[in-house]
Order: C-alpha cells, then sequence, then structure tokens
C-alpha cells in the first residue's frame, strides 16, 4: 500500500512521541514511585517516631506530674504520721492526702485514680469522694506489681492490670514512684501509683495509626497493651506479634517482607515498642495515583504535541502534495498548470522553481515544435530544388560540352560557375549546415562570374579574407545571399558602377564579416523590419532563395541572441552589414 | 366533663404549651452541630443520643466522661483558668450546690428557653435554682427513694419476701433495729440490715430534708445530729457491716449474701444493682423504708453562659427532658423517669416490673407510695463539705466505738469549722 507523505510523517511523529513518551514516562513512574515509596515509608517511620515521641512526652508529663507530690504537705503529712489521736486523725490525715491527689485529677484525663501506700503498708484508692483501704491493698499481692517491685528502680510504669469497678472492667498501666519524708530522705516511707486509663492511650493510637494495616503497642514484658489488625493481612501481622518475630536490636527498623513493611520503634525509655505494619498493597494503593497520573501526562502529552505538530506537517507536506499534483499533470502532458505556494520558504522556492520550470518548458516546446516547422519547410524545398538541380547540372554539362566544341569559353565559364552553385545548393542537404568560409567564398565567386556576364562593368567585389580563417567553419550559405542582397537591392539600382567589399577579420574569439556595398541604402524602416523576427525581406530571386531574415534566425539559433546581425545603411551612400559569429574550433 | 377526659385535655395542653413555649423549638428544624457533654454516665448519653438523633440527625451529641468526685473541681479549674466549658453541664446533687453558686448559668426560665417551672414536680425545683431562685439546671430524674432487699435473705430471717408484710413488719425505725438484732442473733453476727453506716447516713439525712443552712447558719443538729443520732444507735444494735460505700467491697456486697437491705433511688438499680449482680443471682424487693420515701440524688442539665451552641444544648434537654418522646426513650432505655408532671397521669407511665426484682412493679411503690410524699432539702454551697465531713466521721464511727452521738457531732462541728472557719453551725 502507497503511504502518503502526510500520513508518513504523522505516523513517524505519533511512533516517535509515543515511544518517547512511554519510555520517560517509565522511567520517570519507575523514578518517582520509588522515591515516593520511600516517602510513604518515611512518613510512617516519622509517624511511629511521633507517636513514640508523644509516648515519651506523655511518660515525661506522668514523672513530673507524680514528682510535684513529693514535697506536697499533705503527702508529707501522710508519710511522716505513724501514730494518730484517733481514727479520725488517721482517717483524716489519710482523706486530705487523698484529696490532695484527687485535686489534680481533673486536668489529666488519662488518669484514673492514684493508689497511696502509707508507712504502714495499706493502700488508699481515691476511688471515690472518699477513698478504700483494701481493694488495692490485696491488688498489690499480684503479679504487676510484683514485678515492678522487682526491677527495683526509683521509679516507672507496671505492667498492664485490670481494675474492676462498678462490674466494668477497666484496662490499667500505672506509674509507681517511691515517697519520702524532707527529713529522712534516705528512707522510703511510702508510694505512689498512678493508674493510668489504657483506654486513653488506646483511642489517640487508634487515630494515630489509621493509615497502618496494624499497629501494636507492646509493654516492657512484650506484653500486648495495643494491637490493631486490619485489612487482609490481619492473621498474619496476628501471627507475627503472638511469635514477637521483631529481632532487630535498633531503636528504629524496617523489616520488609513479602506482605509489607514492618516499622518497629524501641525509643521509649520505659521499654515500650511500637510497631506498625503496613502491607504493600496499601503503600502501592497511595502511589497508585502517580501511574494513572503518568497515563494521563503521557496521553496528554501526545494529544499536545499532534495537535502542534500536525498543523506544521500540514504546512510542509501540503505544498509538497500540491507540487506532486502539478508534477503528474505536467507529466500528464498538461502544461497549463500553476502552483500557488506562500510558505515563505524552500518549498516556496520550489514552487516558484517549478512554475519557471513549466513555463520554460512551455517555451522550448514551443520553439522546438517552430524550430522543427522551420526545418521541415527548408527540407522540403530543399528537396523539391534537389529535383531542379541534377536535372539542370545533367543539362548544362551538355551545354558545356557543345560550348566546348564550338570554342565559346564564356558560356564554358558561365556554366561552370553555374553548375558549382547548383553542387553547392545540393550539398546543403547533404553534408549539414556548416562549410568552411574558403567554400562559402568559392560559391560567391562563382555567383558573381554569373553577374558579371549578366551586369557588364557595372560592380567590383573586393575581398578581404584573413587567410587563417579560411578553413574556418561558417553556417553554410550565409555569404552568397548577402552579397546577392547587395547586388540586387544597392549596386545594381544605382546607375554608375558599383563596390562590393566582403572581409573577414578575426575578433578575439569571434568572427566578424562585413559585406560593405556603395549602393543605393535603404531607409531604417527597411532596416528595421529586416531585423525583426517576422519574415520581412526576402530576396525573391536570390540562387538559394534565402533572405536576410533566415541567416538572422540562422545565427541566433545556432549561437544564441548574444550573436546577431547588424545592418547600417545610409540612402544613396550604401550600406554595411555585419555578422558577429563565434569562431568555431573545427576545421574542414 | 369527665375526669379522665379532664386529665387527657390537661395533658395535651401542658404538652402542647410546652412545645409552643420556646422559640428554639421553631428553629429546631435543619439545626446542625455538635454539642459537647462532661457526663460521668457514658452509657446514658449514646442510648438517648441514638434515640434523639432519629428526630435530629444533623446534631452530633459528644460526651467526655468525667467522674462525679471530679466534676465539681474540673468545672471550678476550667472557669477559674479560663479553659472551655462543655455546651452541657451535668449538677449531681451531692456538688450541684458548688457549681450552682458560680455565676456562669443561662437562667432557663428567660427566653429563648422559657422552662416553665410548673411542669415540673414542685419538690424538684429548690434543687435546680441557684441562690437567686433562678432556675438554672433541669433535673433529670425523680429520684424517690425505696429499700431494696434481698428476697431470700428476708424469707430466711423475716419469713416472708412480701413488700407489704415487710413494711407492715417495721414501720419504724426502732423496729427496724429490732428485726435487726434478731438477723444478727439468728446469723451469729454474719448478715446485717445495711452494709455501710453511710447508707444509714444517707436514709437519714433525705428523709429529713430540712435546709442545712438557716441565712448564714448551719443546721448542724437538725442535719447531722440525726443522721449521727440513727447511725450510732445502729452501730451499738450491730446490725450494719463496717463496709465504706462506693468502694468495691461494698460493690461487690450486692451478690454477698451478707446484707439485707440498701436504700435504693430510682437510679439505684441502673447504676449499682444491675451493673454488680449481671447474673441475676440475686432477687430483689422493695418497700417504703421505715419513716417513709425520701429522694435521694439528682442530676440536672445546665447551659453554661460561655456555651457557643445554646440553642442545640437546650434542644437536646428539651428534648430528654420535656418532650414525650424522650420521657419514653429515659424510661424505656435507661429506665429513668423524667419527673415531668403530665407523664404521671398515664398511668401505664408508672409501671416499673424491673427483672432484677423478680417482677415486682417498683413503680407502684416509686411513684404511688412515695413520690407523693417527696420533699428534698435545698441545695447549699456547703453541701460537698458537708458530705465530705460526715464521710470522714461516719468511716471513724466503726473504729471509735466508745463515741456516741454528742461526741461525733463535736467532731462533725470541729471538721466543719477547719474546712469553713467563718462558718457558724448550731
Amino acid at each position: 500500500m502507497k503511504l502518503s507523505i502526510k500520513v508518513k510523517i504523522i505516523g513517524c511523529m505519533c511512533l516517535v512521541v509515543l515511544i518517547t513518551m512511554l519510555a520517560s514516562g517509565t522511567f520517570a513512574y519507575c523514578y518517582f514511585t520509588r522515591i515516593l515509596r520511600n516517602q510513604a515509608l518515611n512518613d510512617d517511620i516519622n509517624k511511629l517516631n511521633q507517636t513514640a515521641r508523644q509516648f515519651t512526652y506523655l511518660s515525661e508529663d506522668i514523672k513530673k506530674f507524680a514528682y510535684s507530690f513529693l514535697i506536697d504537705s499533705d503527702i508529707q503529712n501522710f508519710l511522716g504520721k505513724t501514730h494518730y489521736q484517733d481514727a479520725l486523725d488517721e482517717n483524716r490525715s489519710v482523706y486530705y492526702a487523698m484529696q490532695r491527689l484527687r485535686s489534680y485529677m481533673p486536668l489529666n484525663e488519662y488518669i484514673h485514680s492514684m493508689v497511696l501506700i502509707g508507712p504502714n503498708g495499706k493502700a488508699y484508692w481515691n476511688v471515690s469522694s472518699q477513698y478504700d483501704s483494701e481493694y488495692f491493698t490485696q491488688k498489690l499481692q499480684e503479679n504487676w506489681y510484683q514485678e515492678y517491685k522487682h526491677k527495683k528502680t526509683n521509679n516507672g510504669f507496671t505492667l498492664k492490670y485490670q481494675i474492676t469497678e462498678q462490674g466494668k472492667v477497666i484496662d490499667i498501666v500505672g506509674y509507681g514512684l517511691p515517697l519520702k519524708r524532707l527529713d529522712e530522705p534516705e528512707r522510703i516511707k511510702g508510694e505512689l501509683i498512678i493508674n493510668l486509663r489504657l483506654d486513653f492511650f488506646r483511642n489517640y493510637l487508634a487515630i494515630e495509626s489509621k493509615g497502618n494495616d496494624g499497629f501494636v503497642w507492646l509493654g516492657e514484658k512484650n506484653e500486648v497493651l495495643y494491637a490493631k489488625f486490619v485489612g487482609n493481612n490481619q492473621s498474619y501481622f496476628k501471627e507475627l506479634v503472638k511469635t514477637k518475630v521483631f529481632n532487630s536490636s535498633d531503636t528504629t527498623s524496617i523489616q520488609e517482607n513479602k506482605r509489607g513493611y514492618l516499622i518497629i520503634n524501641r525509643t521509649a525509655d520505659n521499654a515500650w515498642q511500637f510497631i506498625s505494619f503496613t502491607s504493600k498493597t496499601r503503600l502501592y494503593k497511595k502511589i497508585d495515583y502517580v501511574f494513572y497520573l503518568f497515563l494521563i501526562f503521557i496521553f496528554t502529552s501526545m494529544a499536545f504535541a499532534i495537535a502542534i505538530f500536525v498543523p506544521l506537517i500540514f504546512n510542509v507536506t501540503n505544498p509538497i502534495v500540491k507540487l506532486s499534483d502539478a508534477m503528474k499533470k505536467v507529466s500528464g502532458g498538461e502544461l497549463d498548470v500553476n502552483v500557488r505556494i506562500q510558505s515563505g520558504d524552500e518549498l516556496e522556492t520550489l514552487g516558484n522553481g517549478f512554475n519557471q520550470m513549466v513555463k520554460d518548458l512551455q517555451k522550448y516546446i514551443r520553439r522546438s515544435l517552430d524550430n522543427e516547422k522551420a526545418k521541415k519547410e527548408i527540407e522540403f524545398k530543399l528537396l523539391i530544388s534537389q529535383i531542379n538541380p541534377h536535372f539542370i547540372y545533367n543539362t548544362l554539362n551538355t551545354v558545356i560540352y557543345y560550348a566546348r566544341r564550338q570554342g565559346n569559353q564564356d558560356i564554358v565559364k558561365l556554366m561552370s560557375s553555374f553548375i558549382k552553385i547548383l553542387q553547392d545548393a545540393v550539398k546543403v542537404s547533404e553534408q549539414g549546415v556548416m562549410a568552411s568560409l574558403s567554400q562559402e567564398i568559392e560559391i560567391v565567386e562563382h555567383y558573381i562570374v554569373i553577374q558579371k556576364y549578366k551586369h557588364i562593368d557595372r560592380f567590383d567585389l573586393v575581398w578581404d579574407v584573413d587567410e587563417k580563417l579560411k578553413s574556418r567553419l561558417v553556417p553554410r550559405t550565409i555569404l552568397q545571399p548577402l552579397v546577392e542582397n547587395a547586388l540586387n537591392h544597392g549596386v545594381l539600382l544605382k546607375d554608375e558602377k558599383g563596390l562590393i567589399q566582403v572581409s573577414v577579420k578575426q575578433m578575439g574569439t569571434d568572427m566578424e564579416i562585413t559585406i560593405v556595398d556603395n549602393g543605393v541604402g535603404m531607409d531604417q524602416t527597411i532596416i528595421n523590419q529586416l531585423l525583426s523576427d517576422s519574415d520581412g525581406f526576402k530576396s525573391t530571386d536570390s540562387v538559394h532563395s534565402i533572405g536576410i531574415p533566415n541567416i538572422r534566425e540562422r545565427i541566433k539559433f545556432l549561437y544564441g541572441n548574444s550573436y546577431k546581425m547588424n545592418i547600417e545603411s545610409l540612402q544613396g551612400a550604401g550600406t554595411k552589414i555585419t555578422i558577429v559569429i563565434p569562431l568555431n574550433e573545427k576545421e574542414l | 366533663m369527665s375526669k379522665k377526659y379532664f386529665r387527657q385535655l390537661l395533658f395535651l395542653s401542658t404538652l402542647v404549651m410546652l412545645f409552643a413555649s420556646s422559640p428554639f423549638l421553631t428553629q429546631a428544624e435543619g439545626l446542625k452541630g455538635k454539642v459537647t457533654i462532661w457526663y460521668w454516665d457514658d452509657t446514658y448519653i449514646k442510648k438517648m443520643t441514638t434515640a434523639f438523633n432519629k428526630q435530629y440527625p444533623d446534631i452530633i451529641i459528644e460526651n467526655t466522661p468525667v467522674q462525679s468526685g471530679d466534676y465539681a473541681r474540673k468545672v471550678q479549674i476550667s472557669v477559674a483558668t479560663g479553659l472551655e466549658l462543655p455546651d452541657i453541664i451535668m449538677g449531681e446533687i451531692g456538688f450541684r450546690g458548688k457549681i450552682f453558686d458560680l455565676d456562669i448559668w443561662e437562667n432557663l426560665e428567660k427566653r429563648p428557653y422559657n422552662f416553665n417551672r410548673k411542669s415540673y414536680f414542685d419538690y424538684l425545683i429548690p434543687t435546680m435554682t441557684d441562690s437567686k431562685d433562678r432556675v438554672v439546671g433541669i433535673e433529670q430524674s425523680i429520684n424517690a427513694a425505696g429499700l431494696a432487699y434481698n428476697r431470700s435473705l428476708a424469707i430466711k430471717y423475716f419469713g416472708t419476701d412480701d413488700p407489704k408484710k415487710l413494711q407492715a413488719m417495721m414501720p419504724t425505725w426502732d423496729k427496724f433495729i429490732a428485726k435487726g438484732k434478731e438477723v444478727k442473733t439468728k446469723s451469729n453476727g454474719s448478715v446485717f440490715m445495711f452494709p455501710s453506716l453511710d447508707d444509714v447516713e444517707m436514709i437519714i439525712l433525705n428523709q429529713n430534708p430540712v435546709s442545712l443552712m438557716k441565712g448564714n447558719v448551719m443546721n448542724g443538729t437538725g442535719t447531722a445530729g440525726k443522721v449521727l443520732d440513727m447511725m450510732i444507735k445502729m452501730r451499738n444494735a450491730g446490725i450494719v457491716g463496717k463496709l465504706n460505700a462506693w468502694t468495691p467491697a461494698w460493690y461487690a456486697s450486692f451478690t454477698s449474701e451478707k446484707y439485707i437491705f440498701y436504700p435504693c433511688p430510682t437510679w439505684f438499680p441502673r447504676f449499682f444493682i444491675q451493673p454488680n449482680d449481671k447474673d441475676k443471682s440475686v432477687i430483689w424487693g422493695m418497700i417504703m423504708p421505715p419513716g417513709g420515701g425520701f429522694s435521694w440524688g439528682g442530676t440536672t442539665m445546665s447551659i453554661p453562659k460561655s456555651s457557643k451552641n445554646k440553642e442545640m444544648a437546650w434542644l437536646f434537654i428539651k428534648w430528654c427532658q420535656l418532650s414525650q418522646e424522650g420521657a419514653k426513650a429515659n424510661k424505656e432505655l435507661c429506665d429513668n423517669p423524667v419527673p415531668l408532671k403530665t407523664l404521671y397521669q398515664d398511668p401505664t407511665f408508672l409501671v416499673d416490673k424491673n427483672p432484677w426484682f423478680g417482677g415486682q412493679d417498683i413503680g407502684e411503690v416509686y411513684y404511688k407510695e412515695i413520690a407523693p410524699t417527696l420533699k428534698v432539702r435545698p441545695i447549699s454551697k456547703y453541701d460537698l463539705d458537708y458530705s465530705d465531713v460526715m464521710g470522714l466521721i461516719v468511716r471513724s464511727l466503726n473504729q471509735e466505738m466508745s463515741w456516741d452521738t454528742k461526741i461525733a457531732f463535736d467532731k462533725f462541728k470541729a471538721e466543719m469549722k477547719n474546712k469553713n472557719p467563718d462558718l457558724t453551725i448550731r
């Protein structure tokens, strides 16, 4: 199938743009996906770090909150008293200490209640508007407190435990702080335990872990304080939490596996760990939009490129198509074609060149036809003339034979010249259009012999020919018609004897032929007529029936417009005809 | 016109008056936004919000649970520090006097609220007003209180669990103490009439609703004096356990089969019996206490002047407390009797067959026997201090067995003076 240049260029352009866009898009997609994935992971890490930091700040707040009770007068009073006046005195001491603890509680929503362990070992719990002294005294026997005591640290967080209040079970993490009297700083007199609501922290983590598929908060003993499992990887992460395979000693680490990314943070100074899990599905879902973004970008760019390039391509291809159509017409013979291209570039030049070429072609063909026609006419005339000269030639030979037998030399001479002229006429058709200058001179001399018998003492012909030019080629039958014109239309029309001078000279690379007569001359109208393109003045009785226009046209035909014939004449004084032709290198 | 027809007409006209009284109501449709509340009873808010949102889906009710023991202090701190208060503040009877004394409340009788105090039971109005008799809080419920009893222990020690017979058996506190001594003997001192002297205090204090303050003088004798006297009598009789109320041991006592009676206001089954006896292991009964019914507790809903959503806050309060739909939701979802007079003209509204009470219609005791006789002690700014000091004295009574009423009362006065040096107590 033959495709037009327009289709080819647009097709190529689309292909190039598509390949370029796809290649650059794919590269950019891979590159940005990698960046975005890393960024999403970094976001997760930062988020987890931020959560851990929040917990660290919260731990610090809790510590400072607990420290604020160390030197409180009611607490110090409670710690200092070992002997009471009566039960009311003891209850009052506990009551005011409890009230002091309670007074700060409304400021901290995460505090459920507080426990004050006195010098007597009893644990007073500010559970109600009063207090309770039994529940926590028993609760201190549980593992969470024993583990805490076992650590022998000054203060810190306990393991998770539960408080049952009005039938509700509440998850708690405690913060413990030993209490001392200011006057006995070396002895621990009691202890403060702040009961922190795990739900408060869990709610916070639930919000913070919204973007994760799993989130776990592990306590000091790897106990799960908060766990969230969502999405398709629930069972996987549950199992992971169950087996606690978070084998890294770094404070913050990332573990990648088939399913996703585990980010582990151990920055909290209370040995808490925060582990977030983001599945690859979720992570890539977050950055999926980039794929669609690049697709949109590629196709938009393509559409944009097509929208811009197609008109440009049309601008280029339309003139080519016009030229192509015009050429088809020209090749089909239709020369009346004109291509109109106004692109202001090489194509416009090409179009103008084409138009000029077609015009020239038209001109040359027309001229060629004219020349062909003229040639045919000449050939026809020559064919006709070839019949008579041969017959006449034979007849005249017979005449010469009889004249010679009878001793009439004039007739012999006359007929011999006449025969030479006739022979030259035959040569025109047989030997081409060029002859040597000497051959041309010979014809003129034969012609003059005849004319001398006809017009006795009426004229003289003088030759001034450069000898070395005689062998050079000149157009055949160029001299005789001019000499004939000078005789018949110049010299013979005068009463006195006339003179015709023929000179041939070299002028640089040219040959100058001059025929001068002192005849009657001619006016400028005739000169103009002779030199114009029209079929003008013609010697009707010349030997070859060839006039000046014929010679002029031949010179133009053979040598171009640079070489021409010139006629100068003065009425009553004579005429000068000058022909300049290039000096032909060839010799005969 | 028949009496029944008249009642129905009155009921309808009151409802029409209620709904037409507020300009807020006409604008209620299309309200959108969030109302914030601090309330220790998160379950109540969740249930009521669900019902409320069926009618007003675009109003979000957001509760922050704050323990009642911390409530007054949190409000005071917020006012002092300029922290944002919620749109609705709850006022439990124990600390209500303290916070109502702050000049931060909207007068709910004024426009655009237009609360009509006549629509509520008259006895509650003194607990809903501030010192200038302005209604600044809407009481949530009728807090009529009777005596809940463990039916199996009643059969065991009194030979019957029939409320009428038990009521007849103990018409006075002296008879009650006498019966308690019998129980003590029969059980070898292992079963008590009450688990805690705090329970006794609550009953005696509220059965005697005289004002705590007479002008600037505290009526100690008429309040604490009487309470201490009864407590010491019972303590000396050995018929009261030594638990402290509102402690884990006290919560656990409901199923311990050691304590027969508990003071039981309308909110008590919901807050204490049900959560502490989820399996209904004990079948309870309800009687009018010796000396008659009383009012105990109560919680109001108030709007602080600083609220930015007063219109929506009032809409929620009004829907909960003053509308038929709200009253129905209160009763059915939260077992809470709204103290709107007109509701109690409908006999079906009075029925309360609580599953923990073996099908007994405790509504009959609350609303037919006790409610018509109710009187309530006016609130005062010393209520909280009184409660704290009395708590200390009650706690000490079990340890200082030698204290008689006089010593205990003197101790009470000394502690009150210690907290409020300028206070005169008689």
